[in-house]
């Protein structure tokens, strides 16, 4: 009560200053009247009564000072004038305000930035209910040579049927399906699940049911889910649809529900959910093929997650029959240990250090834009040094003049974050659009309320930061002042500035070594051969042919050949290939056993990767053949079972490319013989940054007996100069529809974005840590100019001296470049000890580049020192140009 | 000139103003007289301290103000004593009369 009664009275108080105090005045008005009158009937005569009155009763002026001070709302309404004189002081100096303003939006907008996308991608949840619980079934298989073995049946019922821990769990698999209607068909991005995987998210349909245990029964009817989208897109969102059929990979599903709005899962836009109906009783011990995830018991934690896998691993070949033609030995050979991790780790992957890494790039920015913001308030406050000796001597409190000082800052600071936040609406659509960082979960980056509010407590602290220099130069309580000594001397305030000036070229010079490093970096890897050459005239195009539309294995083989021979007739085309797997795209791995090597008992042959290509392959990717021959198309319908390897594998095995023809391999004991005709030259399958994988090329179709094996889903590789742009690609479509009308173009690409894709990550890092250390070194040298500039200027009459004593300009301009040299000279050195120091936090992000690789640092070291002398030579010149009479004249 | 006063006693000057105005309604230098007189002119009262003192009065709600004509036709502040500030004099009386008493013992035991 009395508490409100305070804030009703404050608040009136503030709003209505004007007529509270008048009535004051009218209150103590009357009083001295009063007083006067009492005087006057002791007998005073008037004049004398009416000086006495006013005696006892002081100034009015101080006694409504009294009374207004004595409560909260006077420094809050002094506070508000102190805001507004420096809003006009800041107004005044625009060039000032508009530099600061500049540096500030910059730092903080580009620093909340990034942290916005840190915060986003990093440390957000994934968007399901309890989503910490999610975890990602993966192990390793340290036998076999495997870092990520994934989940098969075999596990999965094992882990279900004797896991203790789970709460949930269920496989899937990201692939593409054929919907065929009457307007023809299409492919679309499809999620294959086991029945309980959205319950195993938490996720509802929006409409319709979940899907359940008979959904994943071997016999049931086949159902689909729609997702949002492609329900509005396909069947303008009508809830009709429910009950219907709708026809996927040539087979009638029942539409059974519709995922809710924004339903995104691994950063997949999916349109299709159809769920895995696997038959126990066939289930054969290995077929790593699908990912799993499962939603743990509360409380359960991922060790004893990993454990309770572990066991149930044991128990796994109790439960299922051993594939056919595999040793007894291999699964316990392969040494299969469970990696579980929680999901949004699995779904993030590798992409943190390189956030936190340009998170330490903005905040240095923001570090050195802050020091120079500082330097410039320094440089006002020193302009201001005789008003606030003059006020201080008057009586102002230290305090008064520091929160003076201090206000200005803080103005700039908070105006900086408003700036800065604008700034990071317009960088973040820009960035999700671009999506050339190839960054998980973009589509959820957002600022959050949490991300803005620590984003102004972090502008407010740096403000007060930058405002405490001057505040310590000029209006701190001390002793000189006792003695009347005030006016802080020149060299104090140099040592503040030379202090800010060392750490600005430190800190550019950090971020100047990082990126050149990460320049380095990039190149070694743009120097890598891939193993293909001019990816951007290389046409990929995905084609499937469902079993349902075609279940003849030798049609499947006629139409991939017929499509061939279509595409090679298309204008401007030069050669033409099927493959099971775009190089860097990945591809399937598998022992593979050598004629004549003895692997001993209870060993696995080591784990290789392979594809199926048709004739041609070589040449149209642009690698060679290192010894021996291609495939040839006779013999690929009819002729004895044959396979390329690459150049490392042959080396590994045989020891040279040309050992290796004529020697024979297989994938397990119930497959024949197949013998080696030619040796490749290496494919960086994994990306540029990793070793060529040792690989095996079959052919596309084998003949077993009187049984054909031929990839259903293959990609087209179509070397052309027309490769890329939209007529080509029409002209393609054209052709396959020639060729069967049913079958859809699917997952259209070129290998030259296949390419860049495997680049996008370190570019993407290199970019932004350019950018970063160009501001960088340009606000590190408006630093250093400036200082130099300053000091210029201020010793105007020393120079005017020396020249009149007759030094020579030459000798005056190098006094001051000296100066700057030292000062960058220290910066610099401070700086590459500071990134030698910290450089082995980006060393997973180089690439054949050492964190303390000289010729980096060198390089950082004297372009920072040159610039700088160069910043202070243009400044130093003046010196020069002064005018020993004029700056006499000027005391 | 007048006989020199003395300050009122820190602290006590709320009490004083709440009794003053306890008797009758009065405007700010009515009060001052009043214990001024009373005092006998031991105590003088700092206009700028009785005009903070009635605000912040007011504001506790131990006041209320009025602005009223005086008998020689001139508009004043009259303050009167609220319900809640009768309440206060009384516990404030009682604790006064307590450390009097306490101090008084304690002057007459050391004489």
């Amino acid at each position: 009560m009395r508490f409100w009664n305070q804030l009703k009275h404050g608040i009136r108080g503030l709003f209505r200053g004007y007529s509270t105090s008048a009535l004051l005045d009218e209150e103590a008005q009357h009083y001295l009247d009063e007083l006067t009158a009492s005087l006057e009937a002791k007998g005073m005569p008037p004049s004398e009564a009416r000086r006495s009155a006013r005696m006892q009763m002081g100034s009015l002026l101080v006694i409504r000072e009294q009374v207004r001070d004595s409560f909260w709302e006077s420094t809050v309404s002094g506070l508000a004038s102190d805001c507004r004189q420096a809003f006009r002081r800041l107004r005044r100096s625009p060039g000032f305000t508009t530099v600061a303003l500049t540096m500030l939006t910059l730092g903080i907008g580009g620093a909340l930035a990034i942290f916005t996308v840190i915060d986003s991608v990093l440390l957000r949840p994934l968007p399901y209910p309890e989503a910490g619980r999610l975890i990602a079934l993966t192990h390793t298989a340290p036998g076999i040579n495997l870092s990520r073995l994934p989940m098969s049946f075999s596990f999965y019922f094992t882990y279900r049927e004797e896991g203790r821990v789970f709460e949930n769990l269920a496989l899937w698999n990201g692939n593409r399906a054929t919907v065929t209607d009457a307007a023809g068909a299409e492919e679309v991005p499809t999620l294959f699940v086991t029945y309980e995987f959205l319950q195993t998210l938490r996720v509802r349909p929006a409409i319709g049911r979940d899907f359940a245990a008979g959904d994943g029964a071997p016999d049931a009817e086949h159902t689909v889910m729609l997702a949002d989208g492609y329900w509005r897109q396909k069947f303008g969102a009508g809830q009709s649809v429910l009950g219907q059929r709708l026809m996927v990979n040539g087979n009638p599903h029942e539409m059974i529900g519709v995922l809710p709005p924004g339903f995104e899962f691994q950063d997949e836009r999916i349109s299709l959910v159809v769920p895995m109906r696997p038959r126990r009783s066939d289930v054969r011990l290995i077929g790593f093929g699908d990912q799993g995830i499962a939603r743990l018991r509360p409380g359960v934690t991922l060790a004893q997650a990993n454990a309770d896998m572990a066991r149930c691993i044991e128990l796994a070949p109790l439960k299922f029959p051993l594939n056919a033609g595999f040793l007894p030995s291999a699964l316990a050979a392969a040494r299969i240990a469970p990696t579980a991790r929680h999901l949004r780790d699995a779904v993030v992957g590798d992409v943190g250090k390189t956030l936190f890494v340009l998170l330490g790039a903005a905040v240095v920015l923001m570090t050195i834009a802050c020091a120079n913001v500082a330097n410039l308030l320094l440089v006002r406050a020193d302009g201001r040094r005789h008003e606030l000796a003059v006020r201080a001597a008057l009586g102002a409190g230290w305090g008064r003049l520091a929160r003076e000082l201090l206000l200005e800052s803080m103005l700039l600071g908070v105006a900086g974050w408003g700036l800065g936040v604008a700034l990071c609406g317009l960088i973040l659509p820009l960035l999700k659009s671009s999506g050339l960082a190839g960054l998980p979960r973009l589509g959820e980056i957002a600022m959050s309320g949490e991300t803005q509010v620590f984003a102004f407590a972090a502008s407010c602290a740096a403000s007060v930061a930058m405002g405490l220099i001057p505040v310590w130069r000029y209006a701190r309580p001390r002793l000189e002042r006792a003695t009347g000594r005030w006016a802080t001397t020149a060299r104090e305030r140099r040592h503040a500035q030379d202090a800010l000036v060392i750490t600005q070229i430190a800190l550019a010079a950090v971020l100047l070594t990082g990126a050149g490093l990460m320049l380095r970096s990039v190149n070694a890897l743009r120097n890598v051969d891939p193993g293909f050459s001019h990816p951007e005239t290389v046409q990929a195009v995905r084609i499937s042919v469902p079993a349902a539309h075609v279940p003849d294995q030798l049609r499947v083989m006629q139409i991939h050949e017929a499509v061939r021979a279509k595409f090679e007739a298309v204008g401007g085309v030069d050669s033409v290939s099927i493959t099971t797997a775009v190089p860097m795209e990945g591809g399937a791995s598998n022992p593979i056993l050598v004629e004549g090597h003895d692997y001993g008992e209870g060993r696995v042959p080591p784990v290789r990767r392979w594809r199926s290509v048709s004739p041609g392959f070589a040449e149209t990717i642009g690698s060679r053949m290192v010894a021996g021959r291609d495939f040839r198309w006779d013999e690929l319908r009819s002729g004895p079972a044959s396979v390329v390897v690459s150049e490392n594998l042959a080396r590994e095995v045989w020891g040279s490319p040309r050992e290796a023809l004529g020697k024979r391999v297989r994938p397990s004991l119930n497959h024949e013989w197949s013998e080696v005709i030619g040796v490749m030259a290496d494919l960086r399958d994994d990306g540029l940054r990793e070793e060529a994988p040792r690989s095996l090329y079959w052919p596309l179709m084998v003949r077993r007996g009187d049984r054909v094996d031929v990839p259903r889903n293959v990609d087209f590789l179509i070397r052309s100069r027309r490769a890329g742009s939209e007529a080509f690609v029409q002209e393609l479509r054209t052709a396959l529809r020639e060729v069967d009308p049913d079958i859809p173009l699917a997952n259209i690409r070129t290998l030259e974005s296949i390419y860049r894709k495997s680049l996008a990550r370190t570019a993407f890092a290199v970019a932004l840590l350019a950018i970063a250390s160009g501001v960088a070194v340009l606000l590190a040298l408006v630093g250093i100019y400036g200082a130099i500039a300053y000091s210029v200027s201020k010793q105007a009459r020393e120079i005017g001296i020396r020249l009149a004593l007759g030094s020579r300009p030459g000798d005056v301009v190098r006094v001051f470049v000296r100066k700057g040299m030292m000062l960058s000279l220290a910066g610099a050195s401070l700086g590459l000890a500071c990134a030698a120091a910290s450089a082995r936090m980006i060393q997973s992000l180089l690439y054949q580049v050492g964190a303390g690789d000289p010729l980096t640092y060198a390089a950082a070291f004297g372009g920072m020192v040159c610039a700088a002398a160069l910043a202070s030579w243009l400044p130093a010149r003046r010196a020069a140009a002064v005018n020993p009479m004029e700056s006499l004249r000027a005391e | 000139m007048t006989e020199p006063g003395t300050d009122v006693i820190q602290g006590t000057l709320d009490m004083l103003i709440l009794k003053t105005l306890s008797l009758e309604p009065m405007h700010g230098f009515g009060v001052a007289q009043r214990i001024e007189q009373v005092s006998r002119g031991v105590f003088k009262v700092n206009p700028g301290s009785l005009l903070t003192a009635f605000q912040r009065l007011e504001r506790l709600g131990l006041l209320e103000a009025e602005w009223r004509v005086t008998p020689n036709a001139r508009r004043a502040k009259y303050y009167t004593l609220t319900r809640s500030g009768r309440k206060r004099l009384e516990a404030e009386t009682a604790d006064w009369a307590r450390r009097v008493a306490a101090i008084s013992r304690l002057l007459k035991a050391e004489a």
